[in-house]
């Protein structure tokens, strides 16, 4: 998920998902060198008040929310209250205070951490194979993540995939030396630089949506980007294999992890338990390979997974419920190709007002039978 | 649905005739099929007694607790819950019965007297009646009730869906049922009050219970995350049968969510439970779009009987749950 700075700045002072505090939300983190603060204008004192949804889910993590943007279905925060709070795999490493994690399978490890910014909480998968591991994703890289992974994995080598570039899931690449992902998520990744982070700050060094150590963020280190082709198999010793299958839609060169040996699809932000935006149908994203954004895109890369389903049992998404059964795909290819058909005609239609904005931009929903919605981006003629 | 690793003495054969076009009972939804896996597969407060291996129980809270019972047929498993009060306790629905639910029930409040209810009429909800003197539901379901939970009810059962030992099911026995009015108070001790609300929608006498003092809504059928029938229609032989409609449920539901902040966490009679209290919110708005135009169904499903007769189920989604599903004569009520 991307956080839309815009739609958040309309929300601010409108409620504190997570917490119930009375008192005023500052919070003294240290500034990053070279950030300017002012320390005559406090920020004004804001009256918190409880959100009607995603109330605290009860959590041994370092950190703490301050507050979401927009809210998130019932369903998935049910489903992850019900996880975090009473799932018997749940472990905090000291290694890595800001990160839960769950044991899925004997070889597979869901890392959870919340989000930085005011979105959904994320998810890292780790797979152990016989010789190498796999990271899915790396977060806002948040505490000691390789230290977390050695300890869990006891030091086996680890290769790092990205399955795209957004902060919430790739930001902590830079705690690795070497990165793989799709071959068009490598400009974006190039874009990366130490002042990433600075928007989960206010003006005045404050965090914004998430306490945490601003110290245990990574420190901004360049790394080795590897661009791999659409079918790319990375092997993790003897015949476990893992295949990176190029998607698109969420983001141009958004890819997904098809591990067979353990019969698993990681399906990053494209299939979503609360909203998955997965394409426009005519509005073409700026930047490298933008087209591949498009919803028609994507529905032929589903296509392809729907082919591909004896290879996969469960679908692992980078965001809430997990776990899926494989034969959510073809409901989803269903409801691509209903949006493709009749664009005009969503289920329902979701308008925002931007800060200077002179007309309403409009968001389309289409449900997805049996699952949640896809949101579109749509321009009528 | 793929086998979920269960703790009970059940074991799931199948859930319906996969070569039945017709036959879509036993496909639930990847939301709540995915729910449920990730809740009894995972959870730490999951035991199962000795004295009845037919129930998953669950701890929710310090004075409340969740009884998982294995659907006997294809329909979805059930939930019954369990409050103790001071004094008291409340087992809200009964189940099919299956096992010995007294012994359970009595291990778990430690003998503590038990106020047993109704949500509603399903056999899934209330054959289980039988193991106990006294139930209570609202008035309109009295007569409904005594249509399910009579002499007989259990001969369909034959292990055809769930493997259990079929002596474990229990023999019919009269007992008390009790009708009361929407509103009823029932106090477990000192200040423990729990109201019966009157909702309509999935039966004519369908209640949910607010229980003040834990700050919880047990919501029965009407709140599924799957499929919400609360717009069947009149059915043939029930009583009140004109409140088997979205229009009856819709008006109850506005007067409920005026009362929000009475409760905060809503469960269900199958499948997520748990859920934010806002959830109401999505039920009453995708009920006030259908009723303003019975149209705007998202999906609709047509099927054919076995003498032929073609009839279509209306789908309407809720947003962050299930969908409600409805029939052509299940929008209004009959005696508009």
């Amino acid at each position: 998920m991307k956080t839309n700075r815009r739609n958040f700045l309309q929300h601010v002072g409108a409620g504190a998902a997570g917490l119930t505090l009375a008192s005023p939300l500052v919070f003294s983190a240290p500034a990053a060198p070279g950030t300017e603060v002012c320390s005559k204008n406090p920020p004004p004192v804001v009256p918190v008040k409880r959100n009607s949804q995603m109330w605290p889910i009860k959590s041994g993590l370092k950190s703490k929310r301050i507050k979401f943007d927009v809210p998130q279905n019932q369903i998935s925060w049910a489903f992850m209250k019900e996880l975090r709070e009473h799932n018997k795999t749940r472990k905090i490493y000291p290694a890595n205070p800001y990160v839960e994690v769950y044991q899925f399978r004997d070889n597979l490890y869901g890392l959870f951490t919340e989000n930085c910014d005011g979105m959904g909480d994320v998810w890292m998968y780790l797979i152990i194979g016989p010789e190498k591991v796999m990271l899915i994703d790396t977060a806002y890289g948040l505490g000691d993540l390789k230290g977390l992974v050695d300890e869990i994995t006891g030091g086996k080598p680890i290769v790092v995939v990205n399955t795209h570039e957004h902060y919430d899931h790739a930001y902590g690449n830079c705690r690795f030396e070497k990165v793989y992902c799709h071959e068009y998520l490598v400009p974006y990744l190039n874009n990366q630089n130490e002042h990433m982070w600075d928007y989960l700050f206010d003006a005045f060094g404050n965090n914004i949506w998430l306490e945490f150590d601003r110290n245990d963020l990574p420190k901004f280190k360049k790394y080795e980007i590897v661009g791999v082709k659409d079918g790319h198999r990375f092997n993790l010793g003897g015949d476990y294999e893992v295949e990176l299958v190029f998607t698109g839609g969420h983001a141009a060169g958004h890819a997904a992890y098809l591990d067979k040996k353990g019969r698993n699809l990681f399906t990053g932000d494209n299939i979503c338990s609360d909203v998955s935006g997965c394409g426009s149908v005519n509005i073409v994203k700026p930047g490298p390979y933008g087209e591949n954004t498009s919803l028609k895109a994507y529905r032929d890369n589903v296509q392809r997974l729907v082919n591909r389903m004896g290879e996969y049992d469960y679908i692992f998404p980078q965001h809430f419920m997990n776990d899926l059964e494989n034969n959510l795909m073809p409901k989803i290819l269903d409801a691509c190709d209903a949006i493709l058909a009749n664009p005009e005609k969503p289920d329902y239609t979701i308008e925002t007002w931007g800060k200077n904005a002179t007309e309403p931009a409009v968001r389309y929903f289409k449900f997805i039978k049996d699952f949640s919605v896809i949101a579109y981006g749509y321009k009528k003629a | 649905m793929a086998p979920i690793k269960g703790a009970t003495k059940s074991k799931r054969l199948k859930w319906g005739d996969l070569n039945d076009k017709n036959n879509t009972n036993w496909i639930q939804n990847n939301l709540s099929w995915t729910f449920q896996k990730m809740f009894r597969e995972g959870n730490d407060t999951r035991k199962v007694y000795d004295i009845n291996p037919y129930v998953e129980v669950y701890r929710y809270t310090d004075n409340m607790y969740g009884l998982w019972n294995p659907s006997l047929g294809s329909g979805g498993d059930v939930w019954q819950y369990l409050i103790i009060g001071p004094e008291k306790a409340m087992l809200i629905d009964t189940a099919f019965g299956l096992g010995n639910q007294k012994g359970l029930v009595s291990q778990l409040t430690g003998n503590m007297p038990v106020i047993v209810v109704n949500t509603h009429l399903g056999s899934d909800h209330s054959l289980g009646n039988v193991l106990w003197d006294k139930v209570y539901c609202h008035e309109y379901e009295v007569d409904n009730i005594k249509t399910v939970v009579k002499p007989g009810a259990w001969d369909r059962f034959n292990n055809d869906y769930v493997e259990y030992d079929l002596k474990d099911l229990p023999q019919y026995k009269d007992y008390e049922l009790i009708g009361v009015p929407d509103g009823h108070i029932f106090n477990l001790g000192g200040d423990y009050d729990i109201e019966l609300f009157w909702t309509a929608g999935h039966a004519a006498g369908h209640a949910m219970f607010i229980d003040k003092k834990g700050r919880n809504l047990i919501a029965g059928d009407d709140v599924i995350s799957d499929r919400i029938g609360c717009g069947g229609g009149p059915k043939k032989g029930m009583f009140y049968q004109e409140y088997c409609n979205l229009t009856s449920y819709r008006d109850r539901l506005k007067i409920l969510v005026t009362r929000l902040d009475e409760f905060d966490y809503v469960f269900s009679g199958h499948f997520a439970n748990n859920l934010e209290n806002s959830v109401l919110l999505n039920i009453l708005e995708a009920l006030n779009d259908v009723i303003e135009d019975p149209k705007r169904y998202t999906y609709i499903e047509e099927s054919i009987s076995n003498t032929g007769e073609k009839s279509v189920a209306y789908y309407k989604q809720v947003k962050g749950l299930g969908r409600i599903r409805y029939s052509e004569n299940g929008v209004y009520p009959s005696y508009a």
